[in-house]
């Protein structure tokens, strides 16, 4: 008895396989909302690039699945910010051994842990979230965002135009958002430009305005939010943020 | 002289302890029977036992975290023919190594769509695989859904009953028919890229293979048709040399086979009970490649030496729960109830470990049922040995020392 004591507990105390030290993870596919952001520039479409430290994967409705050099592989879905650090600690659960997920499989099943939810009896429509810059706005940013809740994986287009509405290029997504930035956008430079969005089944969004600003107006700019942040500073922190958005809502600001 | 008696126990508990097991494996041989025969008509029991195996727990719970970059699923959503023939012809521009298409062409007036895909098919050449049917209900291959020749086609059966609710286990490799061998879609997938892999399945010569499940859809890269297709879209690097497949992973469903070509497997998060089937058919095929290219078959253990190793396992405890039973009664039920729960924990870990590591695959319904039931086969082992010495005077270690 004792023989077969010890035998088990050897076999139990298996401990888990550390995490393979490999300096990067790959992104091996994500849908959804989700990026990365390394060395400061966000990165829409994150699907076969490398998460390396120091880069930030952010999922917000989306899944992302990484591997690891061994083809282990980690399926994130929960919405949040995973820095190199968290997603290592990810794949040390993955690359736990059997003993391990085992007890902690058997110790869910004694503890009952179920969580009671109850569900929508009925189905959604027309509940999309946008998040597009207003008509008109300010782009003081070197990134555009354009985040539309693409819960039925459909393939929506975004269209820019000149004012003279010649198109200048467009953007396709089948996920949720579609991510502009300075760097990777050719036509970037000062003036007005058009947008134009298109989502199957889904009437044409009609053209809006978005300016991007000069060096003058930026200057402007920084100097009226430095005033702006001085004048609510005295504020509790709530209140100065809410003030703060709503001002860059007034002002149509994309900062 | 001291040392006498206490061999003497011995040899009496190890004797009636083998009496008891044979007893405990009659119990459950009994068992099996009469659930087959009385409750045929009221399956749950049956089906309950016959629903939930082993693996399912370990391909759900503890190991599906795998994945294979040698294969890449590209979803069509509701393409049609010409688009598919397009879709093709952009993914041989980068040189994949198989270009698997999961998809049924059966004779429809798409001539124009029916001629691309010919041009395509053609253009690929031999990368090409293509599913056909073999109908189990006329014990033939459905020619309507061949219409291309000159071609490699794989049977994509996949074992289930008529309603689709049956949990996909296994496959198999080959229908003959007339003469004819018609392997499986993946087998034939397999066979292009790596025909030494596909000579190892071929030498296996078994009628059904269990498929060892890497994982589901997240296992493999998966790309859309419209990412593929997207205007501008600057030169593929993704399938140059890589095993392509083709079909159905989602989307907007447009027809009810686009909705029967899901499947519950063992992968499923809820592997009992009511759930939503888990896996496209597209994903099981790719999990097969997976399997024949890694080698990574699964051997079931003979049954006979299933039963041996069952035997002796079920006779330890019995042994113990002897000694417990006449000498300790008064702890034998609270003893035995948590050496059954430790050894039923104990027996599947070093099972699934088994299993992680050889592959072999040990069946266990009759070890575990033995342990748990033998504890109160004991009792019913006692009224025979009471009976067997009352009426026939057959000496027992429970009526002696109990």
């Amino acid at each position: 008895m004792k023989h077969l004591l010890f035998f088990a507990l050897t076999v139990l105390a298996v401990t888990s396989m550390s995490a393979q030290n490999t300096g990067f993870f790959m992104i091996f596919s994500a849908s959804g909302e989700a990026t990365l952001t390394r060395n400061g520039v966000l990165l829409a479409q994150p699907a076969r690039e490398k998460l390396a430290n120091g880069n930030i994967l952010h999922i917000g409705n989306g899944t992302v699945v990484l591997l690891d050099k061994n083809n282990k592989r980690v399926t994130i879905t929960k919405q949040g910010d995973y820095s190199f650090t968290d997603i290592q600690h990810l794949f040390e659960q993955a690359n736990a051994s059997i003993a391990n997920k085992y007890l902690v499989y058997i110790w869910e099943k004694m503890a009952n842990v179920t969580v009671n939810a109850s569900r929508k009896g009925g189905v959604v429509r027309g509940e999309n979230e946008f998040l597009f810059p207003p008509d008109s706005a300010v782009v003081f940013s070197d990134t555009l965002v354009f985040k539309y809740l693409n819960q039925e994986g459909l393939r929506w287009k975004l269209s820019i135009e000149d004012i003279s509405e010649k198109l200048i290029t467009e953007y396709y997504s089948a996920g949720s958002l579609i991510i502009i930035t300075k760097p990777a956008a050719n036509w970037w430079k000062p003036g007005t430009f058009k947008w134009n969005l298109n989502i199957p089944g889904e009437k044409s969004s009609g053209p809006c305005l978005f300016t991007i600003a000069d060096a003058a107006a930026r200057k402007a700019f920084l100097t009226e939010w430095k005033q702006i942040t001085e004048a609510v500073s005295g504020l509790p922190k709530e209140e100065q943020e809410k003030t703060l958005k709503l001002i860059i809502e007034l002002k149509k600001w994309v900062p | 002289m001291a040392k006498k008696p206490e061999h003497s126990v011995k040899l009496k508990i190890w004797t009636e302890s083998f009496l008891a097991s044979i007893l405990v494996f009659g119990v459950i041989w009994l068992l099996f029977y009469i659930i087959n025969i009385t409750f045929k008509p009221f399956n749950y029991v049956a089906k309950a036992l016959k629903e939930v195996q082993l693996t399912d727990i370990y391909f759900s719970k503890l190991h599906n975290d795998n994945a294979d970059t040698n294969i890449i699923l590209v979803n069509i959503e509701d393409l049609d023919r010409s688009g598919i023939a397009r879709l093709i012809n952009i993914i041989n521009s980068d040189c994949p190594k198989v270009i698997a298409i999961d998809v049924f062409f059966s004779k429809h007036p798409d001539k124009a769509g029916d001629s691309l895909l010919a041009d395509a098919f053609l253009s690929a050449g031999s990368k090409i695989v293509l599913a056909e049917f073999y109908n189990p209900q006329t014990n033939k291959p459905d020619t309507a859904y061949k219409i291309f020749n000159n071609y490699d086609y794989g049977h994509a059966d996949l074992p289930n009953n008529e309603d689709g609710t049956e949990v996909v286990r296994d496959f198999t490799p080959m229908i003959k028919y007339n003469g004819r061998e018609m392997w499986a879609f993946s087998a034939m997938v397999a066979r292009k890229y790596s025909p030494e892999r596909f000579d190892a399945l071929k030498a296996r010569n078994n009628q059904e293979e269990l498929i060892n499940y890497i994982g589901d859809i997240n296992s493999y890269a998966r790309v859309s048709y419209s990412e593929i297709m997207q205007p501008g879209q600057k030169a593929l690097t993704l399938f140059k040399d890589k095993i392509v497949i083709l079909g159905f992973a989602g989307g907007k469903c447009r027809t009810t086979d686009d909705m029967e070509d899901l499947f519950y497997t063992p992968v499923n998060p809820h592997y009992y009970g009511r759930a939503h089937p888990d896996m496209f058919g597209m994903v099981i095929h790719a999990n097969i490649v997976s399997m024949i290219l890694k080698g990574s078959y699964i051997h079931v253990l003979p049954n006979w030496l299933v039963i041996l190793i069952s035997f002796i396992i079920v006779y330890l405890h019995v042994a113990f729960f002897v000694w417990l039973f006449v000498k300790k009664h008064i702890w034998y039920h609270l003893s035995v109830k948590l050496i059954q729960l430790f050894s039923f924990s104990l027996i599947l870990l070093l099972i699934f470990y088994l299993f992680r590591l050889t592959s072999v695959l040990i069946y266990t319904k009759y070890m575990l049922l033995g342990v748990i039931l033998s504890a109160d086969i004991l009792y019913f082992y006692e009224a025979l040995a009471l009976f067997g010495n009352k009426w026939l005077g057959i000496k027992s270690f429970f009526v002696n020392h109990h």
